[in-house]
């Protein structure tokens, strides 16, 4: 820092010459602290920093891919419109508590459908409660739901995929053939079918949903193992004798997982869209749950056809903005991941 | 000879796809079995064969129908008799549409049919067309728009946007006091009362136009507009998105490189060399679309009231009419399984270097 500079920015100047003093005086300090102990530490520190010259050495390349994305990921507008949109969804479900007006359930007979004002944002429903902080309520449903379904099938896919596409053989034959079953059954019967044993609720929705969509998780793990399986660096892993544990895990995994994450990432806005659909048609939580679906279905029922549009309208454009942003970011991901269209 | 090497070739495929599909098909009627057993309540499975509430509480009727379909004989026979009552075309009884369920597919199957054949020409042509776009001008803002347009058509609630629609050309314009689209059913009752359409097809646009009954054709044109609207809106997006990456897939390849190299034109490289490869990956989609439409689009229909096996089902699973649901559930399968053996074989009309080996 020069003189001048010092003169023009005064008083902040001094204070960081003053902080770059303390700096230094606590470096000298440590220095001469190690170097007290030089002779003691000396072998345990080589061994230490070999290892994590070693460690570097083996996460430099992905730190350089991780970086590497961010960056392609970072020059495409859309992506970056969806991440944001991703993050600030998750952060106004997790402070609906504090932003939102109005309990999720709280009702004021004395206003129903009162349409949009400073007062009411989104307006009023049919029974008096504020669509503005029911919809911000629902997001912690909605999102929350879709984000449990997709983590628990991307579990199963793997566990099932990967016991598929490695061992192969018998066990390939007979859960890719049930797998088949499960994807030529009708998913939104069968997740009806589910809520009807279950009994209505949200849970038995996302039960429903999370036993309809493991398989297609499971054929895709499969079908990344199969490909990925035969590829030169596996084989020559093989050769230089790593163990399959080793194998799977340091290099058919790492290798796999990014076009199931970009999948996943897609799915969150479909099941946010199957489970708004269930509880549409009714098989969601009791009346009067501030989740989406559930609000739309009430408003259609109570007087949307006749005039009151907000009751339906924001709800919607809730889910349908939610699901456009996670499908915006996995569109984004899924260029920036695939390695064909990567450089 | 090749010819016939071909088509040899091509019957031994289609009878392996077939036997493959068995199966599959067994596995769903396992399904359905066990989950009638599950769903059927306390009274179980026998509820599929009951005709209406009375039934259900009369011990006398239901005893005879246990006895009748051997539901009281061990899992195993049951399902074996199913499985026999199956195949024979008893597929039990719909309380919902109040008669024998294969007799009910029948009489929703033409609905579901004609709206999603509509549906599935709007979002062929207007997908196609918005894919090449997109991929021609790659990166420019028109590509951009149509990106975000059909992610936005891949996120959108159906059953809100059915509903959007209806508020739109449905109530606005009525209060309005303009001509306006009608937001359920299939056809106006008066209409269908005064000009009695003759059935050849099931298909009312088809059997209106074929039998020169115009005042029922334009009714059920006008009733189609907007539930096609909304389930096409979707399906296009779909197949935009699909043309588009597998557009950008072809013009990468060497020989579009050599056609431009040649000279040729932008427009012949794009609709003759780059078009035909390009359009394998849509029909295949369209295809699967096709058959997903056709297992009967329950959101659309409920909110559209729309005859057709989507809100029949949905209907009934709301009033647990358990034949009725384990019924659309075998007819979808097979449905799925049909399809995608058509699509398998149109992808080799499309593509000569598929063999079926």
């Amino acid at each position: 820092m020069n003189t001048t500079n010092i003169e023009r920015i005064g008083m902040r100047a001094e204070f960081i010459t003053w902080v770059g003093n303390i700096t230094i005086v606590i470096k000298r300090g440590l220095q001469v602290h190690r170097n007290n102990h030089k002779t003691k530490l000396d072998s345990y520190k080589k061994a230490d920093r070999s290892r994590h010259r070693r460690w570097r050495e083996e996460l430099e390349p992905r730190l350089k891919e991780f970086r590497y994305t961010l960056h392609l990921l970072k020059r495409s507008p859309l992506s970056v419109a969806g991440l944001l949109l991703v993050v600030s969804i998750i952060i106004l479900a997790i402070a609906a508590p504090w932003i939102a007006p109005y309990g999720p359930e709280e009702r004021n007979w004395h206003a129903t459908k009162l349409p949009p004002s400073a007062e009411h944002l989104f307006g009023t429903d049919s029974m008096g409660g504020d669509v503005f902080s029911r919809v911000l309520w629902g997001a912690r449903l909605d999102v929350g739901l879709a984000i449990m379904v997709v983590t628990v099938d991307l579990l199963a896919g793997v566990i099932v995929g990967g016991i598929s596409g490695y061992i192969g053989g018998k066990w390939d034959e007979i859960l890719m053939r049930v797998t088949d079953i499960f994807l030529a059954f009708p998913g939104m019967i069968l997740s009806m079918a589910v809520c009807i044993v279950l009994g209505k609720s949200l849970t038995s929705i996302m039960i429903g949903l999370m036993i309809v969509w493991w398989p297609s998780y499971a054929r895709l793990i499969r079908g990344q193992i199969l490909a990925e399986r035969e590829r030169l660096y596996v084989v020559a892993a093989r050769a230089a004798g790593a163990s399959n544990r080793r194998i799977v895990f340091q290099h058919l995994v790492p290798n796999s997982i990014y076009p199931l994450l970009v999948a996943a990432t897609l799915d969150i806005g479909n099941v946010i869209l199957s489970a708004a659909g269930l509880s549409f048609i009714g098989f969601g939580a009791q009346a009067g749950v501030a989740e989406w679906g559930l609000m739309i279905s009430d408003g259609r029922a109570y007087g949307f056809l006749q005039g009151s549009w907000w009751m339906v309208v924001f709800p919607g454009l809730a889910i349908l903005i939610t699901a456009l942003a996670f499908n915006l970011l996995g569109d984004g991901l899924r260029d920036v991941l695939d390695p064909r269209l990567r450089r | 000879m090749r010819e016939l090497a071909k088509s040899v070739r091509l019957r031994t495929y289609v009878i392996r796809r077939l036997i493959l599909a068995i199966p599959v098909l067994f596995g769903v009627s396992v399904m359905t079995f066990t989950l009638s057993h599950i769903v059927g309540g306390p009274i179980g499975a026998v509820a599929s064969y009951v005709q209406n509430e009375q039934q259900l509480h009369n011990p006398a009727v239901l005893d005879l129908l246990i006895k009748q379909h051997h539901l009281d004989r061990p899992l195993y026979e049951q399902y074996f008799y199913y499985l026999v009552e199956l195949i024979n075309g008893d597929w039990g009884y719909s309380r919902t549409g109040r008669q024998p369920v294969l007799n009910a597919i029948g009489q929703y199957f033409p609905a579901t049919f004609e709206l999603a054949l509509v549906t599935t020409i709007i979002s062929l042509v207007v997908g196609v067309a918005i894919g090449i776009v997109s991929a021609v001008r790659k990166d420019r803002p028109i590509d951009h728009v149509t990106r975000v347009f059909s992610l936005t058509g891949v996120s959108m609630p159906v059953f809100w946007l059915g509903l959007m629609l209806q508020f739109m050309f449905y109530y606005t314009l009525r209060i309005s006091g303009l001509p306006y689209l009608p937001s359920s059913g299939r056809v106006d009752i008066f209409v269908a009362l005064d000009y009695p359409l003759q059935t050849i097809t099931g298909l009312y646009l088809l059997d209106s136009l074929l039998t020169g009954n115009l005042p029922f054709f334009l009714s059920s044109l006008h009733h189609i507009i907007l539930p096609s609207l909304a389930l096409s809106f979707t399906s296009l997006a779909m197949i935009a998105r699909i043309m588009r990456s597998s557009m950008l897939e072809v013009m990468r390849q060497d020989y579009i490189t050599l056609a431009r190299s040649k000279g040729l034109s932008e427009k012949v490289v794009i609709y003759r060399h780059a078009l035909r490869n390009a359009a394998i990956p849509t029909v295949t989609s369209t295809g699967l679309m096709f058959g997903a439409l056709l297992g009967g689009a329950t959101l659309t229909e409920t909110v559209f009231a729309w005859p057709g096996l989507g809100k029949w089902a949905t209907a009934a699973i709301l009033t647990t009419d358990i034949a009725t649901v384990m019924g659309f559930a075998l007819i979808v399968a097979v449905i799925y399984v049909t399809v995608n053996l058509i699509v398998d074989l149109v992808y080799g009309f499309f593509d000569p270097r598929i063999r079926y080996g």
